[in-house]
């Protein structure tokens, strides 16, 4: 069975960046071949998105004035901003530069294609994100009929539903520019995406392969500790509060990041570590097993659920530094149909999906969230014993790619599905890994040997 | 409750928010000021509403550089901070202009104030004249 080995880049590799394109004595590029689809699937919070009706930006990380003023604004803003429910959203269409000047393709191997850039749909990506790794990808493969899309998407909605836009994407839009079934080639989260279009939406006949680049299969640890304690720090940085309530608030409406929280299949039982004395406090009483985990996440003291459902049904929340968010009995009602849907995505729906002709590439070596221990803690006054706590610490280790721990990354190596792929060492951490100049050449090797190995038409 | 919004005044029924947030763009629009107002605590201060977005700014890489201060505004105390960030793709830096204050008990009120860094001689102009004759509207 294909296994991942470690990433070494061959000779002539690092030159994958550059186009090869065969250049005419004119000194136009030329293509020789038929048109082939790559597809791009970013992960969460890679895509910009706008308000439904286009009037203003939800999130757009190429617009650095937008995201200075996005920071500033207040967690009862920010709880409806983040929410699909209560406030929809549609993907971003042009690509801009810093000053709003539409971008002009420049390759000529690109304009052979007599597609633009925004007509691939690069715009709804960011392009800080996901852009040089793209066009990159896109350099190279040019020559030999590789065209490049990308599908951006509101990270914010349910895997399952984005799932369904990716397969619809797939079939009415990328579909009648080639004779071949397009390589999909996906970053985090956008691996969910795709399982999910393939495992419910019917998808994994219209794709020729699948490659995954540092995927949460069942997970990341840092995701539960991260809503549940609050905490400053990884993939999720830019929905930070500095208490559990203010990010348990303004991620309520993110069911997204519901289905990155470890799963009842997560490789290593291990990661999570609750207190013994928590059970007593739990409503229902524990004990609680990370086989369950999503009956732990609705527990509803919030000992180790993921909140403390009374205070959410006050309406009104204290989140720290006397600031408050109003409405928050609806954010529960998302919390927990967030949980739903995560439930249903990985215990039924998705699984272990891994795609017949799958590849994988995963981050090691970077300081990266393993484990999750939630602790007890019970304060007296004059006596009289307060409400317990449950105080959540992180442990790490070099075990992943900053974000992703390896053995989820990896998840589906021993899958039939899987062909093998590469771990890589060195590169940037996970949310920069697809720009890195280590993953760029990995991704594009597995690309040309699923082109070789794989492509089927329509 | 009295509430005022933009040339009018009118009473809201009770349980009523305001909700709205305020933009203002100079006439060139490179100038953007915005007024949000947001929920606070009956003791709340300016500070409260500004040490978690500097810790924000901060820890998105768009306030490594900022300065904090205190002044007075509409005849109550104010938080400032100025930062300014430029990303891999921008042509230049953007300058942003913070203010955070207690306009009444249990409403907070933020105050940006953003342009590119070429433009921040008029930013500057702009916020402090803004600011120093802001005046709070009575019973509103």
């Amino acid at each position: 069975m294909p296994t991942l080995v470690p990433w070494v880049p061959r000779a002539g590799a690092a030159a994958a960046t550059r186009s090869g394109a065969p250049v005419s004595r004119d000194g136009s590029q030329t293509l020789d071949r038929e048109v082939w689809p790559v597809i791009m699937v970013p992960g969460i919070m890679g895509s910009r998105i706008e308000k439904a009706d286009r009037s203003d930006r939800i999130w757009d990380p190429d617009r650095t004035r937008f995201m200075m003023w996005l920071m500033t604004q207040d967690p009862n803003f920010l709880t409806r901003h983040y929410s699909y429910r209560q406030t929809p959203g549609a993907t971003m269409r042009e690509i801009y530069d810093s000053d709003n000047n539409a971008y002009a393709d420049s390759d000529s191997a690109e304009r052979a294609f007599g597609r633009s850039r925004n007509d691939r749909n690069w715009g709804s990506v960011s392009w800080e994100y996901y852009g040089p790794g793209t066009l990159a990808i896109q350099r190279a493969i040019a020559s030999q009929g590789g065209m490049v899309w990308c599908f951006g998407y509101d990270w914010r909605r349910p895997n399952q539903d984005t799932g369904l836009a990716l397969k619809n994407f797939v079939n009415d839009v990328v579909r009648p520019t080639s004779p071949f079934k397009p390589i999909i080639i996906t970053h985090s989260m956008g691996g969910l995406v795709t399982r999910a279009a393939c495992a419910i939406h019917g998808m994994e006949s219209m794709v020729s392969a699948v490659i995954h680049t540092m995927m949460p299969t069942h997970g990341a640890a840092e995701c539960y500790g991260s809503v549940k304690g609050g905490l400053m720090s990884g993939a999720f940085g830019y929905l930070i509060g500095s208490t559990p309530q203010e990010v348990q608030c303004t991620s309520s409406g993110v069911a997204g990041m519901y289905q990155l929280m470890c799963n009842n299949l997560y490789p290593d039982p291990t990661w999570l570590t609750l207190d013994s004395r928590l059970s007593a406090h739990c409503d229902p009483p524990g004990p609680y097993a990370v086989s369950d985990m999503y009956r732990m996440l609705r527990e509803r003291n919030g000992m180790v659920g993921i909140v403390r459902h009374e205070e959410f049904n006050a309406d009104v929340v204290n989140v720290g530094s006397n600031r408050y968010v109003h409405n928050t009995q609806r954010a529960l009602r998302n919390i927990l149909s967030n949980i739903d849907l995560a439930e249903q995505y990985h215990t039924s729906q998705v699984r272990a999906y891994c795609h017949p002709q799958t590849w994988l590439i995963a981050g090691d070596g970077k300081e990266t969230t393993v484990g999750v221990n939630v602790g007890f803690t019970q304060r007296t006054y004059h006596g009289t014993p307060l409400r317990p706590e449950a105080p959540v610490s992180l442990s790490n280790s070099t075990s992943g790619d900053a974000t992703v721990p390896l053995v989820s990354a990896r998840a589906l190596e021993n899958q039939s599905g899987c062909q093998g792929g590469y771990v890589t060492r060195g590169n940037d951490p996970h949310s920069g890994s697809v720009n890195d100049s280590v993953v760029i050449p990995a991704m594009i090797d597995l690309i040309r040997t699923a082109r070789a190995r794989t492509a089927t038409r329509w | 409750m009295k509430t005022a919004a933009g040339h009018v005044q009118f009473d809201l029924p009770d349980g009523w928010r305001n909700q709205t947030s305020y933009l203002f763009r100079s006439r060139d629009e490179e100038l953007e000021i915005t007024l949000a107002y947001s929920p606070v605590g009956p003791d709340a201060t300016p500070d409260d509403l500004m040490t978690p977005i500097a810790a924000k700014l901060k820890a998105t890489g768009y306030g490594d550089a900022a300065t904090r201060g205190t002044r007075q505004v509409a005849g109550v105390p104010c938080e400032t901070l100025v930062t300014r960030a430029k990303a891999s793709g921008d042509d230049e830096a953007t300058v942003m202009h913070v203010a955070t204050f207690i306009p009444r008990r249990g409403s907070g009120a933020t105050l940006t104030a953003s342009s590119t860094a070429r433009h921040e001689a008029k930013l500057k102009a702009a916020i402090e004249e803004v600011l120093s004759s802001m005046s709070l509207i009575p019973n509103a």
